[in-house]
């Protein structure tokens, strides 16, 4: 069977000429039909300007120079605007980090989803249109939905148009789901029941899923493999019991919260130190080596590739496996 | 929504009523008495207490403001020094004019700049276009625009009148061929302002989530930039539309002069050359009142545009 979504050496830049900056650079990735992949850095590692990639919807300044994004058999990377507006919306949907700007607000949440219904859905009488809105409401549990259908973005609190924004995702039956950080913006209770929703309504409509996150407990439970980013780049692509049980990039460790010190015996440590690199001063060899405790010399001069570690697991480290150098 | 209107409406009433009586009483006693300004400067000390007396320019000015009002309200504004007249027949004939010429120049003005910036991609030519036809129309004096159009349009080409006005009666082709170099020359001039206007805060929309989300559901760039961006964009161009329109009610001075239309402005500045203060103070309260008006108007259509004003109240 083939994947719903095949990413190949996808290269994203920014800006033009001499001071263009590489946000996504040489990107391989796969996504099977009602699977979910997670994908996790650091901000600025470039998960952003990969969901955007995918969806046609990057920014002015910035464009995708070389690799191919194959959605269902087709590639999508430099598909034309009609051809894209078939897609999104439809065959992929997106959810976004910030769901007190995600909506207009000028107008009711009702009038929002039923925007993109219309759009896809051909045409739809006003009463159809109510019937569908208000049932994808109560999917996300959004309380007495022929009420709140009615009403304005500023009258619900974050939770509530997050969980609008994924019932305006979900209202078309998407074959791909993009979570850019659903849950960053929103109290902690809350994302536990973002994420369950999310989860649930998967593996009732059976979509494929991209959830993005800087945090890898959100994505513990619910991604079959997770993708691991540094500085525009994967550093580790592995199923997640590998990624949690036998993580084989110094910063997966990192990001684990769990990468012993070498000087200190058994001491844990809780963050990475330094930080992301400039996309202007991108260090040589392994991105990763300035702030790596595992770091060699070879690390800085060598062109460091994705290699397998193991079955399904491949790693972008000269030194893995790392338990041989574990203390 | 209606409680919203009563509540802004209440405030116009007071509001014209304090500054109503500003305006009077700076021009008829604390600038000096209107008999020394229409005697001159050789009257004598005694015709001019003569006149006061006789106009009842001695008494309190709380007095002689409200004995003003109450005939103002009737719709008698006194008669003019200069002409004779009544103030009233003369601001009669010459308001309508002026208030058709600002309705068509801030309206064809308006809509030109929030459509041409919400359609015309930026960043491309045509886009570069409108920013320096924008520019270009702010810069240039009416005076020269309207002499030019009429040269071109006018004289040259001899597709549509020079000036003067004509009256609906003429009938509706002829009045609007005599309206088109007028309201042209007036709106090219509003473009300029509302276009700039518009495009700053246009950026500034475009660039917020919600527009992304807008495209992210399939939609096309036009709808994207009519539906989300422009109703979130053009309440300061509302706003600057209502305040241009009430100053235009006290006319467009340049712009009547080069047509020769008989509007308020050219009244107005004949009034004070002559010091002709019943004229000047009927037309600068009814300047206010329009202000007054055409700003809870637009305050009105802004809070119909957003929900975040029109339920809060």
């Amino acid at each position: 069977m083939t994947a719903l979504l095949t990413i190949q050496g996808l290269r994203t830049e920014f800006g033009g000429g001499d001071r263009s900056i590489v946000a996504v650079d040489g990107v391989d990735l796969s996504v099977e039909r009602g699977a979910t992949l997670g994908v996790v850095g650091e901000s600025g590692c470039g998960k952003s300007a990969l969901s955007l990639s995918i969806m046609g919807l990057l920014p002015e300044a910035g464009r995708v120079t070389a690799g191919r994004i194959i959605f269902d058999g087709r590639d999508i990377a430099h598909a034309s605007p009609a051809i894209m507006r078939t897609i999104r919306g439809k065959r992929i949907a997106m959810v976004f980090q910030e769901p007190m700007t995600s909506l207009n607000p000028l107008f009711t949440i009702g009038f929002q989803i039923a925007e993109a219904l219309r759009e896809h859905e051909g045409r739809l009488t006003d009463r159809a249109a109510r019937a569908r809105i208000i049932d994808v409401l109560h999917r996300v549990r959004i309380p007495s939905p022929e009420r709140r259908i009615d009403e304005y973005p500023h009258q619900m609190s974050g939770g509530m148009r997050q969980r609008v924004m994924i019932a305006m995702a979900l209202s078309c039956s998407p074959d791909l789901l993009i979570a850019d950080e659903p849950t960053t913006a929103l109290d902690v209770t809350v994302q536990a029941q973002i994420l369950d929703l999310l989860g649930e309504l998967q593996a009732q409509t059976g979509m494929a899923m991209i959830l993005i996150t800087h945090d890898l407990g959100v994505v513990a439970e619910m991604a079959d493999r997770i993708a691991v980013m540094y500085a525009g780049r994967i550093v580790e692509f592995a199923t997640a019991a590998e990624i949690f049980d036998n993580a084989q990039h110094p910063y997966t460790l990192g990001l684990l919260g769990s990468i012993p010190r070498i000087e200190n015996d058994r001491e844990r440590l809780l963050a990475i130190e330094g930080a992301v690199p400039s996309p202007l001063r991108l260090p040589s060899g392994c991105r990763f080596h300035p702030r790596c405790v595992f770091a060699a010399p070879e690390c800085s001069r060598a062109d460091i590739r994705l290699t397998a570690v193991d079955v399904d697991h491949v790693s972008a480290c000269l030194r893995a496996p790392v338990e041989g150098i574990r203390p | 929504m209606i409680r919203f209107v009563l509540k802004r409406a209440i405030w116009v009433a007071p509001n014209i009523l304090i500054l109503t009586f500003l305006l009077f009483a700076i021009l008829t006693s604390w600038l000096g008495s209107p008999s020394a300004m229409m005697l001159g400067l050789d009257a004598s000390p005694a015709a001019i207490s003569e006149m006061n007396r006789a106009y009842g320019f001695d008494d309190p000015i709380i007095q002689q403001y409200v004995r003003w009002l109450w005939a103002a309200l009737q719709g008698d504004f006194g008669r003019s020094y200069a002409t004779k007249q009544t103030v009233s027949s003369m601001i009669g004939s010459a308001l309508p004019i002026s208030i058709e010429l600002g309705l068509w120049a801030i309206c064809l003005s308006g809509f030109a700049a929030v459509g041409l910036n919400s359609l015309i991609p930026r960043g491309k030519i045509s886009g570069s276009l409108i920013s320096a036809v924008s520019v270009v129309s702010i810069t240039i004096p009416n005076f020269m625009l309207g002499a030019t159009l009429v040269y071109v349009f006018a004289i040259y080409l001899r597709w549509l009148p020079t000036s003067a006005w004509a009256p609906w009666s003429d009938g509706i082709l002829d009045h609007l061929l005599h309206l088109i170099l007028p309201v042209a020359t007036l709106s090219a001039f509003y473009f300029g302002s509302f276009s700039m206007i518009y495009r700053a805060e246009y950026r500034s929309v475009m660039n917020q989530l919600f527009v992304r989300v807008a495209r992210a559901k399939g939609l096309s760039a036009t709808r994207v930039s009519l539906q989300h961006i422009l109703p979130n964009s053009v309440l300061p161009v509302i706003t600057f539309m209502g305040i241009t329109l009430g100053q235009l009610m006290g006319g467009a001075v340049v712009t009547e002069v080069v047509f020769s239309l008989p509007g308020i402005g050219r009244t107005f500045v004949a009034a004070i050359r002559g010091n002709d203060y019943p004229v000047i103070l009927a037309i600068g309260a009814i300047v206010l009142t329009g202000m007054m008006v055409t700003n809870l108007i637009a305050d009105i259509v802004i809070a119909w545009i957003n929900p975040q004003v029109r339920l809060s109240s």
